[in-house]
């Protein structure tokens, strides 16, 4: 037996050996190959079992894909690479992460081995790793022999999803009325083969409610139900279906699916979770390209690449906004991968959103259950590595109108600010001269001219003519983007005493100087406690930005003379901190001279010269030159109460700022970089090669974010018609044909219409792309018109309606059901687009920010009573009504929303201040439709709530309420009504679709 | 989750359908509706988020896949990052080094640095107990229950930023949109109390932490596993609990059986609908949960010895005190994790800091010491400290070099840190791991959030390797995809 061991693996080890012995030269490769077993058996193989087995290869699970347990698992390796160097045994990757030599490979991780097992395993490795193949476990097989789904081979290759929709015969159908619309013929077909039937048509009362919530959100009127119902003409439901996807309601209500699958946000998510200033604006795109019927394959090419296309324009721009709706870390710890993580966000939801594909998974290593591998997934993050980092502020901020408006508005603010440093300098002489002479007159006001009051503490970074200066870090040379934060490393920067200038510059102290364009300045000083004031003062020549702990708190244009000072309070507000802080500025000068020096004092006041001149100006001044004073003063006010408007619109959009290059990272990490890659599509789609064309370049740009673009509107792409095409499906039957939506891989569902789904991806195509062809294409089929009653047969057959014997009913989602109460109380605000809205949240929900009082925005009535789509979205804070209606995870791409029903949401239906309200406002409208009649009260309210006449029973029930109330408890008929109402609003068939 | 786990499928992986059967124990929704009339049965249900199938309540009680010691966890969560070597970590060669500026590596807010200027411990240490614990004078009343306790001075974690590292703490994750541990407590054992949410989410009366609901969100999962904020103090302990219009209970119980007449009729001919049953009996439990939800924070009930036990009397202690009496009080009632915040808002309204290190941690060690002792000691004499596990820790610890020229205060440290557990199975009077002299960094033992995210886990019953929840085509794991060993050097 031993022999026979022997034998076999040397036929393993022949080539091994061989080479090893050229290249270790040491002993061990010179054993036998019994006693290699031996050694093995002996020395390598407890050491292996004690250690490793357990994560490689004794569990079904394995761990970076590393099996220990056989030879060729050791040699082949894992995700990480090749775990043995057979030329080089020493470089082996295996000996690396044996000896924790990489911070991001230790193994095992919890305890480095002892010297002496090392020094085993080194001299196993140095013998060509040998194993004794009678103790090797190997992995299962693939069941049945089927080939694996995570590459690509025959099996992946004619997977429904991945080959691509065929073009679709209708199957034949015995019923005429079933044959008119393909959709019904497809739906019909299924069913007959089961020996199914399809439900009878809804009633029309039915039918209006379905339509208006499907397309708009929102309920029809009593008046206009009772006109459908009234229209006997063969086309009274297809005059219906036109005017509803006429109105603007249907962009507000598909565009906020879309909003869902682009985890369209307001705020980055981290620490204070700041605000994304002007992302609404990506939002009132979407809507409007809903209502314009914006082909699809445009719409695809806007969002990921509108600034590079050749008739590119506003909108199309602003729709790159897609790029930066994700979350960020503004202070993440590691910023190399904080990269990464920005730009895989971008990828999985455009995998997901656009393609059915989640690429996102083939980050770390190749997908495990779909053919994407870890080159496809890089190759596809190739299109986005140029893409600039995201920021605060209007970093993200592009111009998306004429361009020669920008400069306009620039030339006339620098106008502005240069007039307004004139009009200071004549004027500080005169208060100087002024103070200085009050203060001889009227030593009892203790006034001091010039300098602040107070102690020299005030100072916390004192300004240039404070002592010999202070010692700031500086640089001439453009640094980082994030130069200006706190956690930046200023260390390789120069120190110099302030200010900086050139030498010589009158009326400033030069002790640093600076000849250069441009300077950077940085400098820590610490507060114990969080003054009530701060006042920035800064003397610039010219154009000055001044940043607090990261943040953006003042601008400054143009030169000045002499110090100005600004409060600066409110700016730092959110950003000042305990113990250290940091002051950056940012200088620039065009032409002449330089000089930029700044200071920081708390809680100084200034003497109020205005007010002391109009006290005792005449006496110190005379009249003459207080009227100058005043006139200057005069002049002044006006100057700054001028506004120089800017027509310029921006809108936060993409932008590309370096050519960047891209590796395949191993384990997804960005200290381990692999091989280079450029764009390319994912291998199983069959795509050609990505190919950027030179015209394709814009500005900074290659343009290859263009050639995605076009490539994943193609009618070519096997996924993207169809994965589109389900959504509409989803949403008007409330399940996809494909029900995981964003995912059409092996571990998605199947879908239970596969030809009746390629047909309508088809149907997209050739409509041109236009969804509200096909919006009207699914209701106008019978299908859509189904009663959704249900009946045993079907029940017992099909119970999760697989085959459509019936239409779903459906909860209202968070936003129909608050913008319904709205509608029903008469408050609803239909205005549309702008900035968003806040509604009255819960004092007890804004205590859980960490800012209790910052975290939320206050609007007016009319504006908290505008659609839901319109309400702000904070990732940090849900809007609690819509939260506790299943509303959508903003962090990640939501592609079917949760229905749950559980006690806290009934709480909020019965006891909200927004329900308890809105029950009064319904009360007070149905009183005011049927005064001093509570039945006609009742029957008005219930019609308005469920778009039925009610029955008899029905109002007896309410009246028998409102009188309980009123005679048992003792209760106003004001507010017995109000419970009415309150009731009404809590019906199931109010918040149900049929 | 581990026995039902099937054998046969790609990568161990379940397919969406399975794991959506096994979730909800195979029941179509024919079956459901046989089952909505049994007593028992909560009246909430989800439809998976595929849209359609259904889901059979989320928070059924289930029994977890393994031997459990602790049915309950209580964290207490000490916002802003506590100094480990100013509380339980002696560090005596610190002492002498106060002022003298020294070659360390850190990494805090201030980014990264090699050396600095010691600050000396500003407390001194006292043995405490059997084991001899040094405990800082922070914590005098703490400091008698060391021998309950098992101290994990060894901690890391990936950030030393709060917004992340909190994240982190809470989710094992520094990326934002994970599922916080309570929701995974919630979705693997359900809840014992039909009444009461089953986690509980207690603020700081300053604000809530960093990132606010973040840090207990159910994440990916149906927002029924999220934390539900509870005030200890409010007359509303849950938001809309009371009518906004004061509704008085008749009124309200007029209301609800009138709306179940209308539900009723609605339903007649939709009884295959179960999610309309739901709604008819979850007004229900809405009614129910208004009356237990206020009798679980009537403090008065509780004898005048217990509330002096918690530092109810004294208005230093008040606040955190009645925190940690109602935590037990849910314990006691079935909730199954309570998250209790020291600290909230910024800067020295928390543990966070880097002003006046001396000033920061007297105020919140005072304000939370006698509470914390009080919880550990009542719980302990009432036999329920066994079974329920108790958390000490911040996001990250703090530096030994002073953040700034002048002042005592300290920057981030998230290279090592303490973190401390008792109850639950855990075993009492141990300290595992320790920082190097200075403090500055793990030196024996590191271990990472996720082995503590792993050793709750264990302690509930679960292999932590095992828990999972299917989300964009991976099994999603508190611990993660590469997995986590429990600290088992803590295990009783």
């Amino acid at each position: 037996m031993g022999r026979r061991i022997s034998t076999l693996l040397w036929v393993k080890l022949a080539g091994a050996v061989a080479v090893g012995s050229v290249f270790t030269g040491g002993n061990a490769a010179e054993l036998s190959d019994a006693a290699k077993v031996e050694f093995f058996d002996n020395k390598i193989y407890p050491i292996l079992k004690e250690n490793c087995f357990k994560c490689h290869g004794g569990r079904e699970r394995i761990k970076g894909e590393f099996r220990l347990t056989n030879r060729s698992g050791v040699v082949k390796g894992g995700e990480s690479g090749a775990a043995i160097n057979l030329n080089k045994p020493e470089e082996s990757l295996f000996l690396a992460m044996l000896t924790w030599k990489d911070e991001n490979h230790e193994m095992p991780p919890d305890e480095k081995l002892p010297d002496a097992q090392l020094a085993l395993l080194t001299e196993w490795v140095k013998m060509g790793a040998p194993y004794n193949p009678a103790k090797e476990i190997h992995g299962k097989e693939e069941p049945n022999g089927e080939l694996a789904t995570n590459k690509i081979n025959e099996r992946t290759k004619n997977a429904w999803a991945f080959k691509g929709a065929k073009p679709t015969v209708l199957p034949e159908v015995d019923d005429a009325e079933w044959r008119k619309n393909g959709i019904d013929a497809f739906v019909h077909a299924g069913l007959a083969k089961n020996g199914m039937k399809p439900n009878g048509q809804a009633s029309k009362a039915v039918l209006i409610r379905r339509a208006y919530y499907d397309i708009t959100g929102l309920p029809p009127t009593i008046e206009e139900v009772e006109a459908f119902i009234a229209d006997k003409s063969p086309d009274a439901f297809e005059k219906v279906v036109d005017k509803l996807l006429a109105s603007d309601q249907y962009g507000e209500r598909w565009g906020r699916h879309w909003l869902d699958l682009v985890r369209f946000a307001e705020t980055n998510g981290y620490e204070r979770d700041s605000r994304k200033d002007l992302i609404w604006k990506y939002r009132d795109y979407i809507i409007r390209a809903f209502n314009e019927d914006k082909p699809y394959d445009r719409f695809i090419k806007e969002q990921l690449a509108g600034d590079l296309l050749p008739d590119r324009d506003g909108d199309s721009i602003t729709a790159t906004g897609f790029y930066r709706l994700g979350i960020w870390d503004d202070e993440p710890a590691d910023r190399e991968l904080a990269r990464y993580e920005y730009l895989d966000d971008i990828l999985r939801t455009t995998g997901e959103t656009f393609l059915g594909m989640t690429i996102g998974c083939a980050r770390c290593h190749d997908h495990k259950i779909d053919p994407i591998s870890q080159r496809d997934y890089y190759s596809m993050l190739s299109f986005f590595s140029d893409i600039s980092g995201h920021g605060k502020g209007n970093r993200n901020h592009v111009a998306i109108s004429d361009p020669s408006e920008k400069a306009a508005y620039e030339k006339a603010l620098k106008e502005k600010q240069n007039h307004e440093n004139e009009l200071q300098a004549k004027i500080e002489p005169i208060e100087k001269e002024f103070i200085e002479g009050l203060a001889k007159r009227r030593p009892e006001l203790k006034l001091q001219s010039g300098q602040a009051k107070g102690n020299q503490n005030a100072w916390v970074v004192p300004d240039a003519n404070r002592g010999k200066g202070i010692v700031w870090e500086f640089t001439f040379d453009k640094p980082a983007d994030n130069w200006f934060e706190i956690a930046f490393d200023d260390s390789k920067w120069r120190k110099g005493r302030s200010g900086f200038g050139s030498p010589g510059t009158p009326g400033a102290k030069v002790r640093t100087p600076w000849h250069s364009k441009e300077i950077w300045l940085r400098r820590d000083f610490r507060f114990d406690t969080i003054p009530a004031k701060l006042t920035l003062k800064i003397h610039h020549d010219e154009d000055a930005e001044v940043y607090l702990n990261g943040k953006l708190i003042k601008s400054f244009m143009g030169h000045r003379s002499n110090y100005t000072e600004v409060d600066v309070t409110k700016q730092c507000l959110d950003v000042l901190q305990t113990g250290r802080n940091t002051l950056a500025i940012h200088c620039k000068q065009t032409s002449g001279g330089q000089y930029i020096d700044a200071g920081l004092v708390v809680d100084q006041s200034k003497p109020p010269v205005p007010v002391l001149a109009r006290l005792y100006g005449k006496e110190v001044f005379g009249e003459a030159k207080l009227k100058e004073y005043n006139q200057l003063q005069d002049e002044l006010a006006k100057i700054q109460a001028t506004k120089v408007t800017l027509k310029t619109e921006y809108a936060m959009a993409v932008g590309e700022d370096s050519r960047r290059k891209m590796w395949i990272l191993r384990r997804g990490m960005p200290a381990l970089k692999g091989e280079e890659v450029g764009p390319a599509f994912p291998e199983i789609l069959a795509a050609p090669a990505a190919h950027v064309p030179n015209e394709y370049t814009v500005d900074k740009a290659t343009g290859k974010r263009r050639v995605l673009a076009e490539w994943v509107a193609s009618p070519e792409n096997p996924m993207t018609a169809r994965v589109m095409a389900n959504r509409l499906w989803q949403h008007h039957f409330g399940r996809g044909i494909v029900r995981s939506s964003n995912n059409f891989g092996f571990i998605g569902e199947k879908p239970t219409h596969p030809e009746l789904l390629n047909w309508l991806a088809n149907e997209l195509v050739v409509g041109d792309w236009k969804l509200k062809r096909l919006h009207k294409l699914i209701m106008m089929s019978k299908t859509y018109q189904m009663s959704s009653r249900g009946n045993e047969a079907a029940l017992a057959k099909d119970p999760n309606n697989d085959f459509i014997w019936r239409y779903d009913m459906r909860r209202l989602s968070a936003e129909e059901i608050r913008d319904s109460i709205l509608n029903l109380t008469g408050k609803l605000n239909l205005k549309m687009g702008g900035p968003s809205i806040y509604t009255e949240v819960p004092r007890d929900v804004l205590a859980t920010a960490s800012r209790p009082g910052g975290a939320w925005g206050n609007s007016s009535e009319e504006d908290r009573n505008r659609r839901s789509v319109y309400i702000f979205v904070k990732r940090s804070l849900h809007e609690p009504f819509l939260s506790a209606f299943d509303w959508a995870d903003t962090d990640n791409t939501c592609d079917v929303r949760f229905v749950t029903t559980v006690p806290t949401q009934t709480l909020t239906l019965l006891n909200s201040k927004f329900l308890n309200d809105s029950a009064e406002s319904l009360a007070k409208h149905v009183a005011k439709v049927a005064p001093d009649d509570t039945e006609a009260q009742i029957r008005h309210a219930l019609q308005k709530a469920t778009h039925r006449k009610p029955t008899d029973v029905e109002v007896k029930d309410g009246l028998e309420l409102v009188n309980d109330l009123k005679g048992k408890t003792k209760t106003s008929e004001e507010d017995a009504m109000q419970r009415f109402c309150l009731l009404v609003l809590n019906l199931n068939e109010f918040l149900y679709l049929d | 989750m581990k026995n039902n786990r099937p054998k046969n499928t790609f990568c161990g992986q379940l397919n969406r359908r399975e794991y959506l059967h096994q979730v909800g124990g195979g029941f179509t929704s024919l079956a459901l509706t046989g089952l909505l009339g049994a007593e028992g049965f909560i009246g909430s249900q989800t439809v998976a988020a595929d849209g359609k199938t259904p889901w059979q309540n989320p928070l059924a009680p289930k029994d977890p896949p393994l031997p459990a010691k602790a049915k309950n966890v209580i964290f207490l969560f000490m916002y802003g990052g506590p100094s480990h070597m100013d509380t339980f970590e002696y560090k005596p060669e610190l002492y002498p080094l106060d002022g003298k500026t020294i070659k360390v590596n850190t990494f805090g807010r201030g980014g990264k640095k090699a050396g600095g200027r010691v600050v000396g411990p500003k407390w001194k240490f006292k043995q405490y107990g059997q084991c001899g614990k040094h405990v800082s004078d922070l914590f005098p009343n703490i400091g008698k229950h060391v021998d309950k306790i098992s101290f994990l001075h060894s901690m890391t974690a990936d950030s030393p930023i709060h917004g992340s590292a909190m994240l982190m703490m809470n989710s094992g994750s520094l990326l934002s949109g994970r599922p916080s541990m309570g929701s995974w407590v919630n979705y693997g054992l359900g809840s014992d109390n039909e009444n009461l949410p089953g986690y509980v989410v207690m603020l700081d009366p300053t604000g809530g932490p960093i990132s606010g609901a973040k840090n207990w969100t159910s994440g990916y999962m149906p927002a029924a596993y999220q934390g539900v904020v509870m005030n200890a103090s409010g007359s509303t302990p849950i938001l809309d609990l009371k009518n906004a219009r004061n509704m008085s209970r008749e009124q309200q119980r007029m209301l609800i059986d009138k709306l179940n007449k209308y539900n009723s009729r609605h339903l007649s001919d939709r009884v295959d609908n179960t999610a309309l049953s739901a709604r008819i009996s979850s007004y229900e439990l809405a009614y129910k949960m208004q009356m237990s939800a206020p009798e679980a924070v009537d403090f008065d009930s509780e004898p005048e010895h217990v509330q002096r036990l918690y530092g109810l009397d004294q208005d230093r202690t008040k606040d955190f005190g009645k925190k940690c009496l109602l935590a037990r009080r849910l314990v006691e009632r079935g909730v199954r994790f309570i998250q209790i915040y020291s600290g909230g808002n910024h800067n020295d309204a928390n543990w966070d800091a880097h002003g006046d290190l001396e000033k920061n941690h007297n105020y919140h060690a005072g304000n939370t010491d006698k509470p914390i002792a009080g919880l550990l000691e009542d719980l302990q004499q009432r036999g329920m400290l066994d079974e329920t596990l108790i958390i000490w820790g911040g996001e990250f610890g703090r530096q030994p070099t002073a953040e700034y020229a002048k002042g005592t205060g300290r920057d981030h440290n998230s290279y090592g840190f303490t973190t401390w557990m008792a109850g639950g199975g855990i075993k009492g009077g141990v300290s595992v791991g320790q920082t190097d002299e200075l403090g500055s960094a793990a030196v024996e033992k590191p271990f990472h959030v996720k082995h503590m995210h792993a050793t709750v886990l264990k302690q509930l019953g679960f292999d932590p390797n095992e828990l999972s929840y299917f989300y964009r085509g991976l099994e999603q794991r508190l611990v993660g995809v590469e997995g986590a060993e429990p600290i088992h050097e803590i295990i009783a």
